[in-house]
């Protein structure tokens, strides 16, 4: 837990501070140095052109974070309020949130980020509706569920009761008390988000900007694999350690709000 | 010239080294400037084998009918399936082949064919005189643009003569007509089996060639079986009588980390297309071979859009070219193993120019001091400006860092940019591609074509979208395009061409960039796989050691 945290606060750092962590301008191309192996002057070892891989990862974070954010920000928050007016409401409303998820839900989410971001073109903001898109569906589903629950409960028929508005209801009684699943369910999605921005990188639509993200760093370095292993495999591991690192803290955070356990 | 380094001092015989080292001398004679290796021991080919073949790009809608498509992985099939009436030799000069001798009118406007009597085609029809008017015929009526078509040029009607004598008329002289023949997108196919498959012939390609399509699956796997009854080899070809290899086997794998993986794991005993980091180890290693060839054409270059601001302005676009170092960026992109291409044709095409290859230096401080003095300076961050408005150039491109081109636009864009000129690069999918193309909405793009012949170079110019944008717009150079398609006279046409070459130079509409190489890897087994001009590779000689 604590190296979870510690990793995430450098990658943070990394995302925030490129320049003081990184230890050459990822524009850098110094062609006399390229596919060099790690070293003391090149941490992680260079690229085909002669980048820095270590000064890319740490200049390559802010892109995957602000996906991996944006995209469970967006996404849970459109996913929340599906759900919630799906869950209150109920009826011929719930019916029509609930089918048009279920037809969301059968296209695979990668799929579905894959078509998004093929319509809209590529670019950064591209990505993160794609991926927003596709996560929606499972935060309604978890929404409605919570909120069907809590509307059963007496409070709620107290607050009815005295006349309090529907809005009112949904918001000030319902919504406090369905929020910590989808808070846990948010960081947990962070990792994934990630991971599907990256493989849509990886698959040549992200945006082809000066400074890669991890997943097109990774897929550029595949091709090099076998006489550089270096460009893919650090990548790699980065993705890798700050998904982990979101899980784990996800974990944590679940086992915090569960109510059984406190 | 630059060295090339993708010359492996331990797999190469004495003799082709002096072959590739006339080539380096500028003096490039042959297409094929292979590393081929010539097996010392030279035992007799073994008959029978099959050669499984690790094709690099998807066969485009599988269609396997010359006359249709330009492809060049089609063609890379297609060539193999399909003979042509005449075959043309790395010195320019044409020999027999499905054709035993042909003349051409004085007034080139018409050729006659006096056709082999012995050839049959894969479906046991004759081949004659009706099938070659059958064949131009269909080509005329298909207008697949693209592809044969284009190869015709003027064509007007064939006559029948006799059984085995064939005259071909065009309404104007039409000089690249016998380089096109022989290529394999006017190759023969046959009449019976147009009749009988219709719109399925694409996927039941039935030619004359010496290896016929026993199955395929659609988008990975193509099986050529041996022509048994083939003796009908073109004038350079090393035996007679049917193929050495009973069966081939081609396989398309599009990703080049497992193209190479399953070459090494022995999966397939051939791969095309190498990537350039994996030429060197194969190179190396003693128990793969690797053979090269130029496949001719119009070589992969950036392209200007000279119509739109801010390229518009000549001054500019020499500011822009002489701000790069294309030598250092092919070294280090193509790790040596491509060379740099001076001029818009691929040096070993008839008519190439090579006194453009000193023309211009790199020079980004005298590329700098024409900028300032064209009024565009730089600005707070580092990028030019005038008026208000940055100097920022947009290329679009659908490819996905094919041949690498992506990676070489990244370190154009870090040179223009250390020079003040931002690059913006936009990937897009085909249709949206297509679509800015046609209203001329980009300033840069990247094209290659391929062509034996230089006429290569006006269809590569002209827009290839009927009634698009064409981003040149220069009456001249149409002049030329069109004198040089109809010159006869060698030297005339020669003369033309290199005309050309500067003109598209000397006004920057496009920036060559480099030479591409086809590439075969192969094991050790493998003898004596050949290309054709046009660098397509020719399993008709090939065989396996076993």
């Amino acid at each position: 837990m604590l190296s979870a945290s510690l990793i995430i606060v450098f990658i943070v750092a990394c995302a925030i501070f490129p320049e003081w962590i990184a230890p050459y301008s990822p524009l850098d191309m110094n062609v006399n140095h390229i596919l060099q192996p790690p070293s003391a002057a090149y941490l992680l070892g260079t690229d085909q052109f002669g980048r820095d891989v270590f000064t890319l990862l740490v200049y390559g974070s802010r892109q995957s974070l602000l996906t991996g954010i944006g995209s469970v920000l967006i996404g849970g928050l459109a996913g929340a309020l599906c759900g919630l007016l799906a869950g209150y409401h109920g009826r011929w409303l719930d019916t029509f949130f609930m089918r048009l998820i279920d037809v969301v839900m059968s296209i695979p989410g990668i799929l579905l980020a894959l078509a998004i971001s093929v319509a809209l073109g590529s670019g950064p903001l591209t990505i993160i509706l794609a991926i927003s898109v596709a996560v929606i569906p499972g935060y309604a589903r978890v929404m409605r569920g919570q909120v069907i629950a809590v509307k059963s409960r007496q409070f709620i028929d107290a607050a009815r009761a005295i006349g309090t508005p529907n809005r009112e209801i949904m918001l000030r009684h319902i919504l406090p008390n369905c929020l910590s699943p989808m808070l846990v369910m948010m960081t947990t999605g962070i990792g994934f988000s990630i991971l599907i921005s990256s493989a849509l990188s990886f698959l040549g639509l992200g945006e082809i900007s000066e400074i890669p993200d991890w997943g097109y760093l990774l897929s550029q370095g595949r091709s090099y694999m076998t006489i550089a292993w270096w460009i893919a495999t650090f990548p790699g591991l980065a993705i890798t350690c700050l998904v982990v690192s979101v899980n784990l803290i996800g974990d944590e955070l679940r086992n915090r709000l569960d109510p059984r356990n406190s | 010239m630059m060295t090339k380094k993708w010359i492996s001092l331990m797999t190469i015989s004495l003799s082709v080294l002096l072959l590739v080292a006339g080539c380096q001398n500028g003096n490039s004679s042959s297409a094929v400037n292979s590393a081929e290796v010539q097996h010392k021991d030279d035992a007799a080919p073994m008959v029978g084998g099959e050669l499984n073949f690790a094709l690099s790009i998807s066969i485009v809608n599988d269609i396997l009918d010359p006359h249709q498509t330009g492809s060049p992985q089609n063609s890379r099939v297609q060539r193999n399936i399909f003979d042509s009436l005449i075959v043309e030799l790395p010195d320019h000069t044409f020999a027999p082949w499905l054709a035993e001798s042909w003349e051409v009118a004085e007034d080139g406007k018409s050729y006659t064919f006096k056709l082999r009597k012995d050839v049959k085609f894969h479906d046991g029809t004759s081949f004659n005189a009706e099938a070659v008017k059958f064949n131009f015929d269909r080509i005329l009526n298909l207008k697949a643009p693209g592809a044969a078509f284009d190869n015709i040029g003027s064509y007007e009607s064939s006559e029948v003569l006799d059984e085995f004598t064939v005259e071909i008329n065009f309404k104007t002289p039409f000089a690249p007509f016998l380089g096109n023949l022989s290529g394999e997108n006017l190759g023969i196919v046959s009449p019976a089996a147009v009749e009988k498959y219709g719109d399925a012939f694409i996927h039941n390609p039935i030619g004359t060639g010496p290896f016929k399509l026993a199955s395929f699956t659609a988008g990975t796997e193509y099986v050529l079986e041996r022509n048994p009854d083939y003796n009908w080899p073109p004038a350079n070809a090393k035996h007679k009588g049917p193929a050495y290899l009973e069966k081939v086997i081609v396989k398309v794998i599009t990703e080049e980390a497992t193209r190479v993986g399953v070459l090494q794991s022995g999966d397939v005993q051939a791969a095309d297309i190498i990537p350039p980091q994996n030429i060197l180890s194969f190179q190396q290693d003693k128990n793969f071979q690797l053979q090269e060839a130029e496949p001719l054409g119009f070589n992969a270059a950036i392209a200007l859009n000279v119509q739109k601001a801010p390229l518009n302005d000549l001054k500019l676009r020499e500011a822009l070219r002489t701000s790069l170092d294309l030598d250092t960026i092919v070294k280090t992109i193509y790790l040596g193993t491509h060379q740099r291409a001076y001029s818009s044709l691929s040096p070993s095409l008839f008519g190439y120019d090579a006194s453009l290859e000193s023309k211009w230096t790199s020079d980004p401080a005298a590329a700098a001091d024409q900028l300032d003095a064209l009024g565009w300076v730089k600005g707070s961050d580092g990028i030019r400006e005038k008026g208000g408005k940055r100097l920022t150039v947009e290329m679009i491109d659908f490819y996905a860092n094919r041949e690498k081109r992506m990676d070489v636009m990244a370190l154009v864009q870090n040179q223009w940019r250390q020079n003040g000129i931002e690059l913006k690069i936009t990937s897009l999918a085909l249709g949206a591609y297509m679509e800015r193309l046609k209203i001329g909405d980009f300033d840069l793009n990247m094209n290659s074509k391929y062509g034996a012949d230089p006429d290569v170079a006006r269809l590569a110019l002209n827009p290839w979208v009927p009634n698009s944008f064409d981003p040149i717009q220069d009456d001249e150079l149409q002049n030329l395009l069109r004198q040089g398609n109809s010159e006869l006279d060698v030297e005339n046409r020669k003369a033309i061409y290199s005309q050309i070459q500067h003109r598209i130079f000397d006004n920057v509409y496009s920036i060559p960039v480099y030479v591409f190489p086809y590439t075969v890897a192969s094991t050790k087994a493998l003898k004596d796989l050949s290309f054709d001009i046009h660098g397509f590779p020719l399993f008709y000689d090939a065989w396996l050691q076993k």
